[in-house]
């Protein structure tokens, strides 16, 4: 795949506009994916791939092709995906943790999250994530949801690993804090 | 819920199958608007025309007064053949 998105890489800095079309067709599920922890709405997330899509064309250039482009890719979908919540940040309506159904939910996936389907636990860590500042939530994403190392969560966000480390330990101590009672790590 | 449960609902989280989604056509669409040129602005463009034509006109206004006020003598040696200096 690598060599292909080499050659359509090249192709569409030459302009081939099939070239590029490949090139999404390859990677828009993957980003899509990814993108899927970033807003729970299909329209909008369509709307965040296609943007992911457009603005690596504008960067195509800067792809030097050492690294895998869909690695490249997942960054430029991070940084999509972030300035989306940023923007969204004042306005968001987000579900709040004091919603029984989600009350439940939390009660039933603490310690054994097989007894929530996979669709039922990704609503909840988008619903708990969206209670914190876009930086916080941006690192536990990238570190929980994803399931980066702290290494690829730092180049995903251009931050140091220490920094990387700094924000999680601190996000998680203001998502602790914004847990119902009962679900506190102290109170277990 | 400690670190370790958010590990564990992250990983449960992840096996969720996302739906599938086509934008190529939408992504190629807006390439295509973004290489288009822009059209020009007509307001812009009658105000530029504008413009030049009152700065046309005001100069060929002033250059007779500024070569007047700048060689005074000028008109006076212009019959003769000869100049001021």
């Amino acid at each position: 795949m690598d060599e292909e998105d080499l050659a359509d890489a090249r192709a569409s800095l030459g302009g081939d506009g099939a070239a590029f079309a490949r090139l999404v067709g390859r990677h828009q599920q993957a980003v899509a994916a990814q993108l899927a922890r970033f807003t729970r709405d299909r329209g909008l997330r369509e709307q965040l791939v296609q943007d992911t899509f457009v603005e690596a064309w504008r960067s195509l250039s800067g792809w030097s092709g050492r690294a895998a482009f869909a690695a490249w890719l997942r960054t430029i979908a991070t940084r999509v995906g972030y300035r989306f919540w940023r923007e969204q940040a004042r306005a968001r309506a987000t579900q709040d943790v004091d919603d029984p159904r989600l009350q439940s939910a939390l009660a039933r996936a603490a310690g054994t999250p097989q007894a929530v389907q996979p669709r039922e636990a990704a609503e909840l860590l988008h619903a708990l994530l969206a209670q914190l500042a876009p930086r916080d939530r941006l690192v536990l994403t990238l570190l929980y949801w994803e399931g980066c190392s702290v290494q690829d969560a730092a180049e995903r966000t251009g931050w140091s690993r220490t920094m990387v480390k700094v924000q999680a330990f601190r996000a998680r101590r203001r998502l602790e804090k914004l847990l119902p009672a009962g679900l506190r790590p102290e109170e277990r | 819920m400690d670190e370790r449960d958010l590990q564990r609902l992250g990983q449960r989280a992840r096996e969720e199958r996302v739906e599938s989604v086509d934008v190529r056509g939408r992504v190629l669409a807006e390439l295509a608007r973004a290489r288009r040129p822009e059209p020009p602005d007509r307001a812009l463009l009658a105000f530029a025309a504008a413009s030049l034509a009152a700065a046309a006109a005001m100069t060929i206004f002033a250059l007779p007064v500024f070569q007047a006020l700048e060689e005074p003598l000028a008109g006076l040696f212009a019959g003769a053949g000869i100049g001021p200096r």
